[in-house]
């Protein structure tokens, strides 16, 4: 016996579920495909005003002006599912993903822990229902009959008749068939799955090809699929990821799609009875590179609320320096439930190496003081020279420019101290953002023959920094 | 005082390389007191016209060139300083382009060490390349005097290393060294526009990558004393000897025409004078009148005096060539005002059917070649195009291109993207945005409905850049048919490079240029309506009806009131020009019943008209409910045509002439003006001549001002009644037939789809409402074409050409190879040479119906004969197929819209309203006129057109179908808000509203609308829904 569980808006319900206020207001999934940009999920609200699927953006915001859209990325929908399967895990062994949407469910080897049919196929409805995400089942003794039926959202029976006449009944279109058949199927007046059925296997091997009569023979159960050795295993490593709804400004906006992260971890820990000690959010945002927050507790746990007071400590330090749109949270490194604790700095004899050493400083010290220096495009000096996360390198191709390796605070400077070397390399830019400089540099050298970079800006000299 | 030419500066004709006009740098060289200033913009000459333009008007000399950049080796600067160096850089830049795709082009070192023998070059090395040495001395060997080293300083932290780089090179090569600017800027002020199209160009935002923008201004045209301070004295001397030396100006590139134009021994003045009065016999054979003999000496006198004769002869020699091919063709355009075109046989307005203007065609103060645009029959365009091609050879004939420019929607998206902005957000801003909005601009729309975001800085800054933006060019695109041709190969007076079609190149210059230039560009447009009629008038010769004679555009019976008659109701469905909505609910109103109605018909219904409240006065006129008054005889004599109501361009024309005392030149200036105020404002100088002229011949001021401003709003707006009249001719040719011959009219249009403004659907009902039967398309009836079978009862089949995905060739093919009884199987359509796709097509459409029964059956049947069959059932392929039940009529009408876009069972809605109580409770479209006026009631149909017009005040016009006929519905703009997604979305539309009924014009004003769609998907009417 086969449940399968489809999850039509799985994206669309994840991002509702870590941002609950926008439940009431229409939120859509659109997706490009051949350059039209078309309605994937909506929610609700959306369908109300006549956003669905299959329909173009541009006509979806003129529908509903208030209409908030996100792009839909069958990845993360992917990523999802595999969180599914996590949570399923404590309950079923015997999964087998479909993604990006589907998971079967092998009921035999269930009915005896959950005392019958019945009771197994009550259970794992109340473990989906958990997930708070919209679901929808069936349950047979043939794996695709089940995918068919949970697709069309027939009404969930046990009762083998029911369950035949219902499937009989669904439209060609919803039987999951390559759109060709479909379409020459419908061509030929078979409306239904009940119409196909009825005609004789040769005729339709002959007529609609092998993937028809596959279909149709799986369907019958006179053909065995390989799905009973695809079973699904859990990941090793944890990693989640929310799209926000919309973009937050503040720490306060992220409390509750990163406690719910938190809270998935705790679970994920727990099923497998392991701890770590280092986690990491990264935060998406608007008009920079991605951010990471890093956690880590003085001892390894599995407990979301251990790693959620120290985070609580770090959004107090300094708020968020641009605008978050995703939040995504990863661990790994993990150790079994059993290993001792150790306290933070105890150890004398720690080496753990440099990451720890970095959460560890961090922490104390607080995270903007601990970076690794590094240099992008950007022509104006200060910005050009950034402060990207430690133990990051790479990234920005850069040309080579003739600059010092430390730059000051600009200083003043009397001029007539100092001899002009070469120069000016002038600099007017920043006209974009609220950060624009009008100047000109000169490479100088001082009384005690020390090379540094001098600029002019609104008839004063300044020392920017030295050569070395 | 220093002398100073910038030898190296890009115009945005470099596509997002440079933010500057061609205007603007010129303008700007020359405020700076600059000698001469060369654009030189990469691999093209596509902005130098426009510069030219702008430096005849200044005094500052204008230097054509070309910029080439060689991956390792840097930057060439090539300048032309004789005609003969500038055929020569117009030839390289060809063959660089076309060794490349369209839009890119490829140069090599090799290329710059031969091949040149007049130009200039100036070498900007790349100081990485290891062989710089090598490659200057081969440079100095074979350029020779001809050669300079390019130094460039922009403030960079590596001046002085380049600097002493060029120093150093140049003490080996010995070369001289001249400085430039690298400009890309007119002034400072443009680096935010520059850098945002680096960044456009890079496909990058400038918050997620700085690195685009320039780190400093200095590529802008600076100062004389700027310059001083940034180069030695000797460089900057240098560019000032160079631009000495150079002495190319562009209007060296006189027009010589083809020698084949004209026969030996005859010149091209004589040759055009015996084919006008050879014409004007034919066209008058009982005897020319004098009026038209003196019209055509006047003309004649100044073709020769401008020396325009090529432009008529090479015209006529197409047209003639169209002839002898039985090609329809029509020129239109001011070219009617011609009689020695018409004499020609170019166009088909004769003189005595319009007030000629030939000004408004030629004149000496326009100064411009004759523009004659040449309609021909759109499926045979391209014969007379490969004419073109064979007889002038590619090398001497090529497409003028299309500057495609940055227009509101793709300046808003890229400068958005560019500042950060989602492609999300952009069209969430965009999509409320009414751009035609006279009061509110669209920049104040935006700050109205979103303060928030276009209060803030960079809302602000999207705001200016996307202003900045529009009207940049973004590419070159081929023009529509419009052609150069030279006596010599093209390439010698402008570049030619690869379009986007294959076979086809395009020259580097669009329309505009070849004007300014006075070289010949002729124009091959195509009309769909041209062909219809040929066809319409093939079948009508065939049959045979029309008393044995044959029938010609020429001889079709003019002023028949039986046609007047029919465009009174509105029945104008297929006929040219005056089929749209707007022409509908025009005609019962302005009722015309002369040709010349029909060209006032066609002018009136523009937006331009309807905005300068034109059309109310003329109605009221014509209808006798109001009085026309003129100050004047002379006036009287403009605008009696069009009862006191300004028109046509020629009569603004006309007016300036004879209340005014204006030249014909003049007064075709002053159009041109009005057309253009906003841009040059020289109303000014036009406004103080019209007056005074007015005065002088008595008019008051009140009223001359009166009449200047009525000018003034016409002219921007104003038909030429030339066009309109050739236009008026297809009009009524095609009204004729489709009065006399419905079927061969129906058959006509039918077989030039696509075309016009209807469907096939459309215009098959409109047929059966003319009483044409239909009969369906059969493999074993039907050809490729619609047919006419019988005239009484007039009867046409459809052709195979109506099923979708179906191959002409194979088609066509098959049906040689048809037996006389007729295809039997599906093995005497694959015999007969058709692919399981079109036997499938043919299925679905039901067109097998007599080979293998019902479509489901067909379908069914035809599906064994698949590629991928297994083998296992290639063998039991010949087993009799299974029998499958029919369609029900439902099914039948939806595959039918399916596969052919039409129906011939019933209408859909007459089917559902069986089974919709909404429906049923309708008014059906051809009771309306029963209805009264005011009377509140419903109707529905099939959305088959959507249309809100810019003058319309945001109410849109939607036309619904049902099964009698198309019913006009008024939706205002709190209506559709209210409905919004009926509005938008609805196929099947119902409508509750109140009927206005005015001259005998149904509308229906919708007060509530609700969408049927769903009703429309219904695949078999039974209890059970299927998704």
């Amino acid at each position: 016996m086969w449940l399968y569980c489809h999850f039509p808006q799985l994206l669309l319900d994840s991002l509702l579920r870590a941002q609950p206020e926008f439940e009431k207001q229409a939120v859509a999934l659109y997706q490009v495909q051949n350059g039209q940009s078309l309605i994937e999920q909506s929610n609700q609200v959306a369908q109300q005003a006549g956003v669905s699927q299959g329909i173009a953006s541009v006509m979806a915001i003129a529908l509903c002006e208030d209409l908030k859209l996100k792009e839909y990325s069958v990845a993360k929908e992917e990523r999802l599912l595999c969180g599914v399967a996590d949570h399923l895990y404590q309950w079923a062994a015997k999964l087998v993903l479909e993604p990006p949407q589907g998971i079967y469910v092998e009921l035999d080897s269930l009915e005896k822990l959950y005392g019958g049919l019945s009771n197994t196929a009550k259970t794992l409805h109340l473990a989906v229902k958990q997930l708070g995400v919209r679901s929808q089942l069936a349950v047979t003794n043939n794996a695709l009959a089940a995918k068919v039926l949970a697709e069309a959202d027939a009404p969930l029976t046990m009762n083998d008749e029911k369950t035949c006449h219902q499937l009989k009944g669904l439209s060609i279109k919803s039987s999951g068939l390559p759109d060709k058949v479909v379409r020459d199927s419908l061509s030929a007046g078979i409306f239904s799955i009940g119409d196909l059925l009825d005609i004789p296997v040769s005729d339709i091997g002959r007529q609609l090809g092998k993937e028809a009569l596959f279909y149709i023979q799986e369907l019958k159960g006179e053909l065995k699929t390989q799905r009973a050795s695809d079973f699904y295993q859990p990941s090793e490593r944890f990693f989640q990821h929310v799209d926000l709804v919309s973009e937050v400004s503040n720490w306060q906006g992220l409390r509750f799609p990163m406690k719910r992260l938190l809270n998935e971890l705790e679970s994920f820990l727990y099923q497998r009875q392991k701890v770590v000690q280092h986690i990491k959010f990264q935060l998406y945002q608007r008009d920079k590179s991605c951010s990471e927050v890093r956690v880590a507790t003085a001892s390894p746990s599995w407990r979301a609320q251990s790693f959620w007071s120290l985070l609580q400590l770090k959004m107090e330090q300094a708020p968020l320096s641009a605008p978050v749109l995703e939040v995504s949270l990863q661990a790994s490194d993990f150790s079994s439930l059993s290993v001792k604790k150790s306290h933070f700095f105890h150890d004398a004899k720690d080496t753990q190496g440099l990451f720890p050493l970095i959460g560890k400083l961090q922490v104390k010290l607080g995270e903007n003081a601990v970076y690794t220096p590094a240099v992008s495009d950007d022509p104006r000096p200060g910005i050009n020279e950034y402060k990207q996360p430690p133990c990051r390198f790479g990234g920005f191709s850069v040309k080579p420019v003739k600059r010092p390796l430390w730059l000051n605070h600009p200083e003043r400077v009397n001029l007539d101290e100092w001899s002009l070397s070469n120069g000016p390399e002038r600099k007017r830019c920043g006209w974009w953002d609220n950060q624009p400089i009008e100047r000109d540099y000169w490479i100088a050298t001082d009384s005690k023959h020390r090379k540094g970079w001098l600029f002019y800006e609104s008839g004063q000299w300044y020392l920017q920094g030295w050569f070395s | 005082m220093m002398a100073f030419a910038e030898l190296h500066a890009l115009s945005h004709y470099s596509f997002l390389r440079s933010a500057a006009a061609p205007e603007e740098l010129v303008c700007r060289a020359e405020k700076l007191g600059y000698s001469a200033i060369a654009i030189t913009d990469e691999c093209s000459v596509a902005g130098v016209v426009k510069a030219y333009e702008e430096a005849k008007q200044r005094d500052i000399k204008l230097i054509i060139g070309s910029e080439f950049h060689i991956t390792d080796y840097g930057t060439f600067v090539v300048l032309a300083p004789t005609r003969e160096a500038y055929a020569e850089l117009s030839q390289k830049i060809t063959e660089f382009r076309g060794r490349s795709k369209k839009g890119s082009y490829q140069a090599n070192i090799e290329d710059f060490f031969t091949g040149f023998s007049d130009c200039f070059l100036l070498w900007l090395p790349d100081f990485q390349q290891s062989q710089l040495v090598a490659v200057g001395k081969k440079l100095c060997h074979v350029w020779h005097s001809r050669f300079w080293l390019l130094y460039e300083r922009h403030y960079q932290a590596d001046d002085s290393e380049t600097f002493n780089a060029i120093v150093e090179l140049n003490k080996v090569l010995k070369a001289r060294v001249v400085c430039a600017g690298g400009v890309r800027m007119a002034t400072k002020q443009q680096q935010p526009l520059f850098d945002t199209m680096s960044a456009i160009r890079e496909g990058h935002s400038l918050y997620e990558n700085s690195g685009v923008a320039s780190g400093n201004a200095e590529r802008h045209l600076r100062s004389l004393q700027e310059l001083k301070q940034c180069y030695p004295a000797a460089w900057l001397n240098e560019s000032s000897n160079i631009a000495n030396h150079c002495h190319f100006c562009l209007s060296e590139l006189r027009y010589e025409y083809p020698a084949e134009l004209t026969p030996k021994g005859l010149s091209a003045t004589a040759y055009l004078r015996q084919l006008t009065e050879d014409g004007a016999r034919r066209r008058y054979p009982t005897g020319i009148p004098a009026s038209v003999k003196a019209q055509y000496e006047k003309e004649l006198k100044l073709i020769q005096e401008m020396q325009y004769e090529a432009f008529f002869l090479t015209i006529y020699d197409l047209v003639q060539f169209a002839n002898s091919q039985g090609i329809l063709y029509q020129g239109r355009g001011s070219a009617a005002n011609s009689v020695v075109c018409f004499c020609l046989g170019i166009t088909a307005v004769n003189p005595s059917q319009i007030e000629v203007l030939f000004e408004r065609f030629i004149s000496k103060e326009r100064n411009e070649p004759p523009d004659i645009d040449v309609d021909f029959e759109h499926e045979r365009r391209e014969e007379i195009i490969q004419y073109i091609y064979k007889k002038y050879t590619r090398k001497r004939a090529a497409l003028a291109a299309t500057v495609i420019t940055y227009r509101f929607k793709s300046a808003f998206r890229d400068v958005g993207k560019t500042l950060g902005f989602s492609e999300q957000q952009l069209q969430f801003y965009s999509q409320n945005l009414d751009t035609r909005d006279k009061e509110d601009s669209w920049q104040q729309q935006l700050m109205q409905q979103h303060p928030n975001v276009f209060g803030s800085k960079k809302g602000q800054l999207l705001l200016l850049l996307v202003e900045q933006l529009k009207g940049a060019p973004r590419h070159l695109s081929q023009h529509v048919g419009g052609f150069v041709i030279a006596s010599d190969e093209v390439a010698r007076l402008v570049p030619v490079e690869n379009a986007s079609m294959p076979e086809r190149t395009v020259i580097q210059w669009d329309k505009t240029d070849l004007e300014t230039l006075g070289l010949l560009k002729v124009d091959v447009l195509a009309l769909g309506m041209l062909t219809a009629l040929r066809k319409m008038l093939a079948l009508v010769n065939e049959k045979g009806t029309n008393n044995g004679k044959s029938l010609t555009l020429a001889n079709i019976p003019q002023e028949d009131q039986t046609v007047y008659k029919q465009l009174h109701q509105a029945d104008s469905m297929g006929i040219f020009q005056i089929e749209s909505r707007a022409q509908m609910t025009m005609l019962p109103r302005l009722k015309p019943k002369t040709f010349y109605d029909l060209v006032i018909q066609i002018a009136i219904v523009r937006p331009g008209p309807i905005q300068g409240d034109m059309v109310h006065p003329y109605l009221r006129r014509r209808d006798g409910l109001e009085n026309v008054n003129y100050p004047s005889e002379e006036v009287q004599s403009v605008l009696k045509r069009t009862l006191g109501v300004p028109i046509f361009q020629e009569q603004v024309i006309k007016l300036a002439m004879v209340a005014a005392g204006f030249t014909g030149g003049e007064a075709d200036q002053l159009r041109r003006a009005m057309a253009s105020w906003g841009k040059r404002g020289q109303l000014t100088h036009f406004e103080h001549k019209l007056i005074k002229g007015m005065r002088e011949r008595g008019y008051t001021q009140d009223f001359a001002e009166r009449l200047f401003r009525q000018i003034c709003g016409f002219g921007q707006y104003g038909f030429p009644e030339s066009h309109s009249a050739s236009f008026a001719n297809l009009a009524y040719a095609s009204a004729w037939f489709k009065t006399h011959y419905p079927a061969a009219f129906y058959v006509g249009l039918l077989n030039s789809l696509p075309m016009g403004f209807y469907s096939a659907s459309q215009l098959v009902q409109d047929g059966q409402r003319h009483n044409v039967e239909f009969l369906p398309a059969d493999i074993n009836k039907s050809n490729w074409d619609y047919e006419w079978l019988s005239q009484e009862p007039n009867v046409v089949r459809i052709g195979l050409r109506q099923i979708k995905s179906l191959s002409e060739v194979r088609i066509k093919e098959s049906l040689k190879h048809r037996p006389e009884a007729g295809f039997k199987g599906l093995k005497d359509l694959e015999n007969a040479g058709l692919n399981k796709f079109d036997i499938q097509a043919l299925a679905k459409a039901d067109a097998l119906r007599s080979v293998l029964g019902h479509r489901y059956q067909a379908h069914w049947e035809s599906l064994s004969e698949r590629d991928s069959q297994m083998p296992l059932f290639a063998q039991v392929s010949d087993c009799p197929a299974r029998q499958l039940p029919a369609p029900q009529e439902v099914e039948d009408i939806k595959a039918d819209y399916e596969t052919q876009g039409l129906s011939l069972r019933r209408h859909p809605v007459t089917l559902l309203r069986a089974h919709s109580k909404e429906l049923s409770r309708c008014v059906v479209a051809k009771e309306l006129t029963d209805c009264r006026s005011g009377q509140v009631l419903s109707v529905a149909g099939l959305v088959t057109c959507r249309q809100r017009p810019g003058t319309s005040s945001g109410v849109t016009f939607f036309t619904l179908e049902d099964e009698t006929g198309n019913i006009n519905v008024v939706v205002w703009a709190h209506t559709a808000r209210q409905f919004r997604q009926a509005y938008l979305t609805s196929k099947l539309l119902w409508v509750k509203g109140v009927v206005e009924i005015k001259s005998g014009v149904v509308h229906v004003i919708a007060g509530r609308l609700k969408d049927l769609t769903s009703l429309l998907t219904i695949e078999r009417i039974e209890n059970r829904r299927f998704h």
